[in-house]
């Protein structure tokens, strides 16, 4: 043994204490996994994050609520009169509910040229102006999701005969395909304005799908999924569209708004519900006329469009976030 | 000797462009035995992955098989219908894709991608339509049958630890390596006769890479399987394979068992191979790179794809077709200037 072998019995003296994997305490690490986020999750936690994104959701949620409830959140029935073109905040007095007794309301948003509340009108008008809109994306995401999927995985001519179809309505501008549409079916009622502004829509969808398509069919897992000998349709419905739904919610969160639009366009053109109807296209529309005597008939259902408008917007462009979606992706 | 698992016999596989035909594969033949790892070496570009694709059926639009067939147990593929060929994929023929990180979809949790494969292919029970998917997994159904057990068990016998657990992870919370090993479970799953293993390893380091592939030969053993091994990867190839197809330019040029091929290489291609290869006995040999590269594989004129870039050729190499030769035990070359008739100077 000599001076230069001084080191080792220091080390020597610990030889064998770890072995292979063990590691002293201080040194230990907890081992971390990252965890998948479901859509869910991420959407939670976007809303938890995005307080403008989070006020949208609030603000989506007590329309769609005050909607499903109406009749028993509105002040007055929808067909139930009082004075003509009351300012917002007037008041009526009367016997209103039938029991024999005078009782004195406050109309917050006025009456309209017939007499009827705002408030109500409003509320109720809401549930058909919300059930087409959400039946109207419903209707776009269906066939544009299925168009745009058969376009992209297949390409070829089947790809140019889907796009081509897509461009011819693109080239549309959105009312005044509604408007052809709906001469074209010829009647009113909901049912149509759906399909009208659901086919002007169905280019948004089917665009955005046909991209993600195209891409993600090039990804290996598509070919693994060939060879194992799933068929076409399995690969389209449980392997690409999976991974293309991110893009997809957040375009039918941003096409909510326009169908909104669209279908209070509609209805202002009196193309759309049959006249009677509350909706807020038609709200607008019979103000028009005494909009220099009682500007409130047509300015309160405006205001209520833009707000849930706004709302749906905030949403979108949140969630647009959560999924980390370029904007050009959807537009 | 027995019927092969797979025989390829002439096998043309092409893609039209605007410039002209890309001969991808250029009349390959190879046989494969039951039970046998066959190696398929080549460089990039020499079509090893298309033949793959077009014996499993799969190759891209708008390639196409022009020529040849393809045998699987005897049986013409290219006669099957679509329906007949989607039930051999997967189930009597699978394959093993180069990434680890792409093969395997990302929404799906492992376990689910692998009992799916086999519900497609085997008699569980288990109804296989899309509702019947989506039904399942609403209801949480989808562990309690036999796919999933299944699953677990082939997750287990290709060492992920806690197979249970880790089936109920998605794709990317396993490593490259475990990725590997969930692709070949899947593919193993339905014991199939033919595994085509594309690169099965040029994804990996050197440490995973050993032991995948000593993990495919314990299950080839398992199994019984066959495997078609496609790789540029010599080394691999040495540790691997019973026997060796060399490819070039959509060409097999050379064709051996595995010990005949590298110690008596005779096709001056797969000699440049192997020159271009560091060897550990000879340490301090020059490597020796093959001049020039793979060519262009639209509408090659000259008779032998590798005559510009050979060291030997002469004017008859670009002018006359070079046929398969003995050159040895069970040793074939494709080279005018190798074998017994004499050409050679």
């Amino acid at each position: 043994m000599s001076d230069k072998n001084a080191g080792t019995p220091e080390f020597a003296r610990h030889a064998g204490e770890f072995g292979p994997g063990e590691v002293p305490e201080e040194y230990r690490t907890e081992e971390t996994v990252e965890e998948y986020t479901t859509t869910r999750e991420r959407i939670v936690r976007v809303l938890k994050r995005d307080k403008l994104a989070l006020l949208g959701a609030l603000v989506v949620v007590g329309f769609i609520l005050t909607a499903a409830f109406a009749p028993y959140v509105a002040p007055h029935g929808p067909e139930q009169q009082f004075g003509f073109m009351q300012e917002p905040m007037s008041e009526s007095t009367g016997d209103f509910d039938g029991d024999g007794q005078r009782e004195t309301v406050t109309h917050y948003l006025g009456t309209d040229s017939f007499g009827y509340d705002i408030l109500t009108r409003i509320m109720y008008g809401a549930q058909i102006s919300l059930l087409v809109a959400f039946a109207t994306v419903a209707f776009a995401f269906t066939v544009g999701t299925a168009l745009g999927t058969l376009a992209g995985f297949y390409g070829g001519k089947i790809d140019s005969v889907i796009m081509r179809g897509i461009d011819f309505i693109w080239a549309f501008p959105t009312i005044i395909l509604g408007v052809g549409i709906i001469a074209v079916m010829g009647g009113l009622g909901w049912l149509n304005v759906v399909i009208a502004i659901g086919i002007a829509f169905v280019d948004d969808f089917a665009r955005i799908v046909r991209g993600e398509v195209l891409s993600i069919r090039q990804e290996e897992y598509i070919t693994a999924a060939q060879a194992v000998g799933m068929s076409d349709v399995r690969v389209m419905f449980r392997e690409i569209l999976p991974n293309a739904v991110s893009p997809i919610i957040v375009q039918a969160t941003l096409m909510i708004p326009l169908a909104i639009l669209g279908e209070a366009a509609l209805s202002f053109l009196g193309l759309g519900v049959k006249p009677t109807t509350p909706t807020w296209g038609l709200l607008i529309s019979d103000g028009r006329q005494f909009i220099s005597q009682a500007w409130w008939i047509s300015v309160m259902p405006g205001l209520a469009i833009m707000t849930v408008v706004l709302a749906f917007n905030t949403l979108g462009d949140g969630l647009r976030d959560a999924f980390d979606i370029s904007e050009s992706e959807v537009n | 000797m027995s019927t092969p698992v797979l025989s390829v016999d002439d096998l043309r596989t092409q893609f039209p462009t605007d410039r002209g035909v890309v001969r991808a594969v250029d009349g390959v033949s190879l046989s494969i035995e039951p039970g046998e790892i066959v190696g398929l070496v080549g460089e990039s570009g020499s079509g090893k992955s298309v033949l793959a694709e077009s014996v499993l059926g799969i190759v891209e639009e708008p390639g196409e098989i022009a020529g040849g067939d393809i045998r699987f147990d005897g049986r013409s593929l290219l006669e099957m219908t679509d329906e007949e060929r989607q039930s051999i994929r997967g189930g009597r023929m699978s394959m093993i894709f180069q990434d680890p990180m792409n093969s395997l979809n990302p929404t799906l949790t492992v376990g689910e991608q692998i009992a799916e494969t086999v519900r497609l292919h085997q008699d569980t029970g288990e109804s296989v339509t899309l509702s019947a998917e989506l039904k399942r997994k609403i209801v949480g159904a989808a562990k309690n049958g036999e796919a999933w057990r299944r699953a677990i068990e082939m997750l287990e016998s290709v060492q992920i630890p806690e197979p249970e657990a880790r089936a109920d992870d998605f794709p990317h919370q396993f490593s490259g390596g475990m990725r590997q090993r969930a692709m070949i479970a899947m593919a193993l799953a339905c014991e199939p006769d033919l595994v085509i293993a594309d690169e099965p390893t040029t994804a990996l380091d050197v440490t995973i890479q050993a032991q995948i592939l000593e993990e495919l030969e314990e299950l080839k053993d398992e199994f019984d399987t066959a495997i078609l091994l496609i790789t540029h990867d010599l080394a691999v190839v040495a540790e691997t394979c019973d026997r060796v197809n060399v490819m070039y330019a959509g060409e097999i040029v050379e064709r051996a068992e595995t010990r005949e091929l590298f110690s008596n290489p005779e096709h001056p291609y797969t000699q440049g191979l192997i020159a271009s290869t560091p060897q550990l006995e000879n340490p301090d040999a020059t490597l020796e790179p093959i001049e020039g590269n793979v060519p262009d594989l639209i509408d090659i004129e000259y008779a032998c794809h590798f005559a510009p870039r050979c060291p030997e050729a002469e004017r008859e190499c670009f002018e006359r077709p070079p046929e398969f030769r003995s050159v040895g035990d069970d040793h074939e070359a494709a080279c005018l200037r190798r074998g017994p008739a004499g050409d050679r100077l």
